[in-house]
């Protein structure tokens, strides 16, 4: 009976023990407030994001002025949002648009991830029809000779000065009727010993022009005289002529005859030049040349 | 008390001895990079070795630098130009990426060519730091060693955009500056002055070495590339190259079978047995380690033969005679040692035991692509020229070609096919295209017509994966990557 009462003590006692663990541990378990458990379970682990979204973009101009492309430089990003600001928008990656006039125009591009986190960026886009830039005209300073040498008025600008040189003596100034136009022209006489040379510039690259005179032969000896008037690239020295010669022509007394004032012109191509020569000089019989002039063929 | 004297003298002769060099001895049985570069002859065998580094190592091994022979996978081959022999959609490998616009940064073939032509610039900038330690005159090899530099940087800031200036041997502290990308403007600033010393005090003498043309011709298309081109200066070198009447247009087939003729301006030296080769290989059926790399696109296939006039077509490509599943065009410009041309079909390679040997040189710049710069020069950014001077450049280049009938007008369009058909499987196509704003409208039509995926940011490289991790965050990945 004895032994029977203290199991009877035993067991309740272990019950009750029982009980109030399984209490302590429903009402533990259950009370939110326990920092182990405070996380919802879908956002366990969780990380920050820590490269959201950045947009950027490159424009370029494409053949024609009014197509644009655009780039897409975005890093982080997931689907895009072009906004072309002129009323078009486009979903893909790099963008391309062509505008429907001149104007400024503000493109903006929403790059977004799949978080929704999205970036914009913007920039203005000028369009513009691009300028032809019209071809340079080099300037010829006396080309006409018309100032005379410093013995004619007026006396303090000598007309052969900007076409010294050290490839031929000095040409000389010419007033006898007929060979020149305007006030004076430029002489070569028969020694053929002298010659005019002036750098000019700035010449467009890549350009047809011509080149315009006056020219006339004087028969002064029975030798055929020549007179040649070349585009040359700027010289250090004579022996450099033949290589930096761009175009040259050549005329005749026997064809051209004596006495008449004549035209004459030269065709060239600027080629990968700004600045050029023009470099005249006559052989065997006396020349007369004046008022140069150059154009544009483009 | 005698001792102390002795002691003193003692110690002061210890301290007096202990001062000597006698625990830093010169190495006896090797020579350090302090005390070698003293002489001329000393200091061309490391510019011989900036060459070599070029050449790059002759194997399959993946941690061997392979310096320009690992060029097509990076170039060529993402260009439309050329692909893998035959696509596989899922093959991810690295050799498959570069078609498809795939390109991931963690690719084996970009980590080793970025590593590769720092290598050579590294080698250049050791020449270029012991010119001081030589007393004669070092002008040629400071303009030799230059080029070499001006020639890696052109390939690499073409390649990546911003990249690390390295311009002078760096020492194991300086990290940042290894990993700082710098403004691809502040690269071209380097490039410009490098190919101009090298302009000025190189001749004409070699081709497989530095030369005048070589740094001019490379010049006009580094100022053709940047953001701003110098247009008048491009066509002046180019002018410069064919006035000086050294160079000229030779049969189609011997600008690549006869080395050292008088078209090549600028080529990697290859020797068949010594110094062979491993990409002519590659570019064969199952003959290197793969089934066929750098096989022509059918677009360039029918872009050469619309365009490119019958001798170009006979000789840039054939008809893979080896695979029979489906018609394959092999590169047709580098056949190894023992390939008759594809004749025999199935293929035998009857006349070399080893057909992966090659001494076919790589031609980095020869004189057709140099008419071809000059008319892009006189075009100077517009959509067509009829210059004269461009159009006698651009008509020498087709008359050789066979297609003489006169050109009157050049448009932009006209230009980038010439050189496509003229210059196919050269590496160039890529960055022709970019250079002449149509990659993007090229290669959008490229990819939309086979399936891949190209976007803009395709257009650079990505920054070698292992780069990027050993910078600890300084160097930063290309967009898209």
């Amino acid at each position: 009976m004895k032994n029977i009462r203290k199991l009877r003590i035993y067991v309740s006692q272990k019950l009750m023990a029982t009980l109030l663990l399984v209490a302590c541990v429903t009402i533990v378990s259950c009370d939110p407030s326990i920092e182990a458990l405070e996380f919802e379970l879908p956002e366990a682990n969780s990380q920050e994001d820590l490269t959201p979204p950045s947009a950027e973009f490159l424009a370029s101009v494409g053949g024609d002025y009014l197509t644009y492309t655009f780039s897409n430089l975005s890093i982080s990003a997931t689907s895009y949002l072009w906004d072309y600001g002129d009323g078009n928008t486009s979903t893909d990656v790099d963008g391309e648009n062509t505008f429907p006039d001149e104007g400024t125009y503000t493109v903006t591009l929403t790059a977004t991830d799949n978080l929704g986190v999205s970036s914009s960026y913007s920039e203005e886009v000028v369009v513009e029809e691009p300028e032809v830039l019209p071809t340079l005209i080099p300037e010829i300073l006396e080309a006409g000779f018309d100032n005379g040498d410093s013995g004619d008025i007026p006396t303090e600008i000598d007309s052969r000065d900007p076409w010294r040189n050290d490839f031929g003596g000095v040409i000389q100034i010419t007033s006898s009727n007929g060979y020149y136009e305007g006030s004076y022209g430029a002489k070569l006489p028969t020694a053929g010993d002298r010659a005019g040379y002036q750098v000019i510039g700035e010449f467009t690259p890549n350009k047809n022009y011509l080149l315009n005179f006056k020219y006339a032969f004087r028969d002064q000896v029975g030798d055929d005289g020549k007179l040649y008037v070349a585009m040359v690239r700027p010289m250090d020295s004579i022996e450099e002529f033949e290589d930096n010669t761009v175009e040259i022509v050549t005329y005749t007394e026997s064809i051209a005859g004596d006495g008449a004032l004549l035209t004459g012109s030269l065709l060239f191509n600027s080629g990968g030049n700004t600045s050029l020569a023009i470099y005249f000089f006559n052989e065997l019989d006396e020349a007369y040349i004046d008022s140069f002039e150059i154009t544009a063929l483009d | 008390m005698k001792f102390k004297k002795y002691i003193t003298i003692l110690l002061v002769g210890i301290l007096v001895t202990s001062c000597s060099d006698f625990l830093e001895p010169s190495p006896s049985s090797a020579t350090g990079t302090e005390e070698y570069y003293t002489t001329i002859e000393e200091l061309e065998t490391a510019l011989i070795g900036a060459y070599d580094a070029m050449q790059g190592v002759s194997s399959y091994d993946k941690d061997a630098n392979h310096g320009v022979q690992y060029e097509y996978y990076i170039t060529e081959m993402r260009s439309g130009n050329t692909a893998t022999k035959i696509a596989d959609p899922d093959d991810f490998s690295d050799a498959g990426q570069f078609e498809s616009f795939d390109v991931l940064p963690t690719n084996g073939f970009v980590a080793n060519y970025y590593a590769s032509f720092y290598r050579v610039i590294f080698r250049a900038n050791v020449v270029l730091e012991n010119l001081g330690n030589v007393s004669e005159d070092t002008s040629a090899l400071e303009a030799e060693a230059k080029f070499i530099r001006g020639y890696a940087y052109f390939n690499l800031v073409r390649l990546f955009g911003d990249i690390p200036l390295v311009d002078h041997v760096l020492l194991p502290s300086e990290t940042t500056t290894q990993f700082t990308r710098v403004d691809k403007n502040i690269i071209y600033d380097l490039i410009i002055s490098d190919l101009e010393t090298a302009v000025a005090g190189l001749d004409n003498s070699y081709k497989t070495r530095a030369s005048k043309a070589a740094a001019q011709g490379l010049l006009a298309k580094a100022y053709l590339t940047i953001d701003e081109p110098q247009y008048l200066q491009a066509q002046l070198l180019c002018e410069d190259i064919i006035n000086s009447g050294e160079f000229s247009l030779v049969d189609f087939y011997d600008v690549f079978y006869t080395e050292g003729n008088s078209e090549v301006i600028y080529a990697i030296g290859y020797e068949s047995l010594n110094e062979s080769q491993k990409f002519s290989a590659q570019f064969m059926n199952s003959v290197g380690r793969s089934s066929g790399l750098n096989y022509a696109t059918y677009d360039l296939v029918n872009d050469l033969n619309e365009f490119g006039g019958e001798i170009r077509a006979e000789n840039s490509f054939r008809q893979d005679p080896n695979h029979l599943t489906s018609i394959r065009y092999q590169c047709a410009k580098y056949f190894p040692d023992g390939d008759d041309g594809g004749t025999s079909n199935p293929h035998i390679f009857e006349t070399s035991p080893n057909p992966e040997l090659a001494g076919n040189d790589w031609i980095v710049l020869r004189y057709a692509d140099i008419l071809l710069l000059h008319v892009e020069a006189i075009m100077a950014g517009g959509n067509q020229t009829s210059s004269a001077a461009a159009l006698a450049s651009f008509q020498e280049v087709r008359n050789r070609a066979g297609l003489t009938d006169p050109v009157t007008e050049i448009t932009l369009d006209d230009l980038v096919m010439e050189r496509r058909v003229e210059l196919a499987f050269e590496n160039h196509r890529l960055f022709d295209i970019i250079r002449l704003g149509v990659a993007e409208s090229i290669l959008t039509e490229y990819a939309e017509a086979n399936g891949f995926g190209f976007t803009s940011t395709d257009l650079l490289l990505p920054m070698p994966q292992n780069e990027v991790n050993l910078s600890k965050g300084i160097m930063n990945q290309n967009p898209g990557y």
